[in-house]
């Protein structure tokens, strides 16, 4: 009976194990393909960056957590505005997302990249994969964290050179909403000002 | 390397020393460290249909009006004067520029050296000796990286990291003119480090003081060529341009005290992707 027990455990952590591994490299393959089609558009030289910024705005909202990261970001004030204002909110910053990512794509001249390491944070559910640039002798650590819902995975946070993007996204936001007294309909006026600045210096 | 010392630099040395203590003093009252004090602590929250820990301890900035004010300058003097010139040093050829950062950072190494001394990493202080002998030697004064090849890699310790180590808090947060963000722990860091360079005080015990300023000028457009678009990103599309910066410092000194070798990044903010 012991035996037959021990048995079934064994298969059980193999099963689980194997598991775990195959999500994770899942995770790997699915992020590697979506950069890869940003990357490839983006060595495309006959490509405009109209058309590149369109490219970006769909893959962050396909690929991100925009709507989790919106609420994240806003803390306070999400919970005291109204479903329009926060709804509002979530367009804004989403919008406000791809042309972060946008800007720093403008940056981009051939540099190399590859994805070194995939790992698995079972206490939050959160695969994390790290990914190298090089350029020249130049070396940049980027660790993606991704969860998976309904078998998609979603980017939850962007860690280059140890600082996080979703934290920097708190700090600034935190900042301005407590200008305007966690006033969201301020906050997305701004927000919208803000966008299309970006906007213009990115296709100017 | 022999090092004079005299009745003057004595007495330059004991004032220095005494400031360097009023400031550790000062540190010390203001700023414990608190266990796991990294500004950032998970809270469970009561609606936890969407955020279970937060972000929730701010940074220390109670000089902040005047923080910006120091900001604003820093940020024009960088836009006149410090990115024109890091973008022309870009465009010189890339062996150059890594020759010129490979020997910046080759003269950073013996500082590096004394502070892991200090923290008690003592295996770090062999690898960065032993990286210090194969640079300045086959490595051609410190431009070729040779000791990378042989699994040497540069590692990054200053005394503010030190400091942090012994249990030294970050104290407020501070924005120096010229020299940028920092806290009251790092600007005292920076002076120390400054004044116990071995490289700055041979450069001073031989009156070569002037040495001192194009090696932290080089250093400096070195280290700004490498983000140009970083910043511009940050620049351009922060809500708050000050605001990101302050976390992004913060962010960086933390994972810089912690060490990357301990693989512990910022922690996994709790997003919910059941709204996506």
């Amino acid at each position: 009976m012991r035996k037959v027990l021990l048995y079934f455990i064994s298969l059980f952590i193999i099963f689980n194990t194997q598991y775990a591994n195959a999500n994770k490299d899942n995770a790997k393959n699915w992020l590697n393909n979506e950069i890869k089609k940003i990357i490839d558009m983006y060595r495309n030289d006959d490509i405009d960056t109209i058309t590149k910024l369109d490219a970006i705005e769909s893959a962050i909202n396909n690929s991100f957590a925009g709507t989790g990261i919106a609420r994240y970001v806003a803390g306070e004030a999400w919970k005291i505005s109204s479903k329009e204002l926060q709804d509002e909110f979530v367009i804004l910053f989403k919008e406000h997302l791809y042309l972060t990512i946008g800007s720093l794509m403008q940056g981009y001249s051939n540099q190399e990249y590859e994805l070194t390491d995939s790992r698995n944070d079972k206490n939050e559910g959160v695969y994390l994969i790290d990914m190298e640039i090089r350029q020249n002798d130049q070396k940049t650590m980027v660790t993606w964290r991704i969860k998976e819902s309904k078998t998609r995975f979603y980017v939850i946070d962007l860690i280059v050179a140890d600082i996080s993007l979703v934290y920097t996204k708190k700090d600034e936001f935190k900042s301005l909403l407590k200008k305007v007294d966690n006033n969201l309909a301020e906050l997305n006026m701004l927000l919208k000002k803000q966008n299309i600045e970006s906007y213009n210096n990115l296709v100017n | 390397m022999i090092i004079k010392t005299d009745k003057y630099s004595y007495q330059k040395m004991s004032i220095l020393s005494k400031i360097i203590f009023t400031i550790l003093l000062f540190i010390t009252i203001l700023g414990p460290a608190k266990a796991d004090d990294n500004g950032i602590e998970s809270i469970e929250n009561e609606s936890s249909d969407y955020e279970k820990s937060m972000y929730n301890e701010e940074i220390y900035d109670p000089f902040e009006p005047v923080n910006r004010v120091i900001f604003k300058f820093n940020n024009v003097a960088d836009k006149i004067v410090l990115e024109p010139v890091s973008k022309g040093y870009r465009k010189l050829p890339a062996p150059v520029q890594t020759g010129v950062g490979n020997f910046f950072n080759n003269l950073k190494l013996p500082l590096v050296i004394f502070n892991q001394f200090l923290q008690g990493q003592f295996g770090n202080a062999a690898g960065s000796a032993g990286r210090l002998v194969i640079n300045s030697t086959v490595g051609l004064g410190g431009l070729v990286d040779v000791a990378e090849k042989f699994g040497l890699e540069q590692q990054e310790e200053d005394f503010g990291q030190t400091l942090a180590t012994w249990g030294v808090g970050d104290g407020p947060y501070l924005v120096l003119p010229i020299f940028g963000p920092s806290n009251l722990r790092d600007a005292a860091g920076l002076v120390v480090s400054s004044a116990t360079d071995p490289v700055n005080v041979y450069l001073a015990d031989q009156g070569e003081g002037e040495w001192i300023v194009y090696r932290t000028t080089g250093n400096a457009v070195n280290q700004r060529a490498r983000i140009i678009d970083e910043v511009n990103t940050l620049r351009e599309n922060s809500v708050d341009y000050y605001s990101a910066v302050k976390s992004a410092y913060h962010q960086n000194r933390y994972a810089a005290i912690r060490d990357r070798d301990d693989d512990q990044l910022t922690p996994i903010p709790v997003i919910s992707v059941e709204f996506e």
